[in-house]
């Protein structure tokens, strides 16, 4: 499968696009269709907190860059975003086992990535976020 | 590419209790329009309330959120909320996040129906 690339509008009616992209491009590269949705849900997850936490509201001029590859470990999916460094890995687990009055609101967006995806790696590229997600084939 | 939207029905299956039915997908962009159909009811005092997800093949943290949201108002007013026709893909959400301990989830209308008649 040769990488592909989306870019979408920072806002949250444009993550569809992204959410159906990813989840042909992993059905493409050979992933079941359970593998594919948590795909992805991992990507819709991932570009609402940037345009909700990072591009802080809808209405910008700002573009969320997706792209889809297939390599020797696995699917992998880039996003790429301009909003200020902020790294969702560092956010702390939400406990599942917490009722929900003790339980802090927020936070399962990026615990879903995390349980979904193999592996997911945070880091700063060109002054832009990276977050990069893998699915093991 | 076009956005699916949400379809709501709502309807009484008696004088106490509610159904509401959603067709689509639940993402960040269309839970606000779930959010605001759950408040209406809520505001017209239908607090015993079964959520219909047959329908529903997609939901995200967000749309989870809504629905939390509505379980905790329908249990302040002394009513519940019960998901029912949950698949599995939300139901494997549900688990991960703990949700599945917290909303009740019946198979049929008929069992969602009892868990309103049943004595606590």
């Amino acid at each position: 499968m040769d990488e592909r690339h989306l870019q979408i509008k920072g806002s949250l009616e444009a993550i569809v696009q992204a959410r159906h992209f990813v989840h042909q491009a992993a059905l493409d590269a050979g992933l079941s269709e359970q593998a594919a949705h948590h795909c992805a849900l991992a990507v819709d997850e991932a570009c609402t907190n940037i345009v909700e936490h990072g591009y802080r509201g809808e209405g910008t001029n700002q573009v969320i860059d997706i792209s889809c590859r297939k390599d020797d470990n696995g699917f992998v999916i880039t996003v790429l975003d301009d909003s200020p460094a902020f790294d969702p890995l560092a956010v702390p687990d939400p406990n599942p086992a917490a009722s929900m009055n003790e339980r802090e609101p927020g936070g399962w967006g990026v615990f879903l990535i995390k349980k979904l995806m193999d592996d997911v790696v945070y880091d700063r590229q060109n002054s832009r976020n990276r977050l990069l997600m893998m699915k093991r084939l | 590419m076009s956005v699916p939207a949400i379809s709501i029905r709502v309807e009484a299956l008696n004088s106490k209790i509610w159904l509401m039915t959603l067709y689509g997908e639940i993402d960040a962009g269309q839970s606000r329009a779930v959010g605001r159909a759950l408040n209406e009811q809520f505001s017209l005092g239908h607090k015993r309330l079964i959520l219909d997800l047959a329908q529903v093949d997609y939901i995200s943290s967000d749309g989870l959120r809504i629905l939390v949201g509505a379980w905790q108002r329908a249990r302040e007013s002394k009513g519940n909320l019960v998901l029912v026709g949950v698949k599995p893909r939300i139901l494997e959400m549900l688990q991960i996040i703990g949700l599945d301990l917290v909303f009740p989830i019946a198979e049929t209308q008929g069992q969602a129906i009892a868990h309103f008649t049943r004595p606590r």
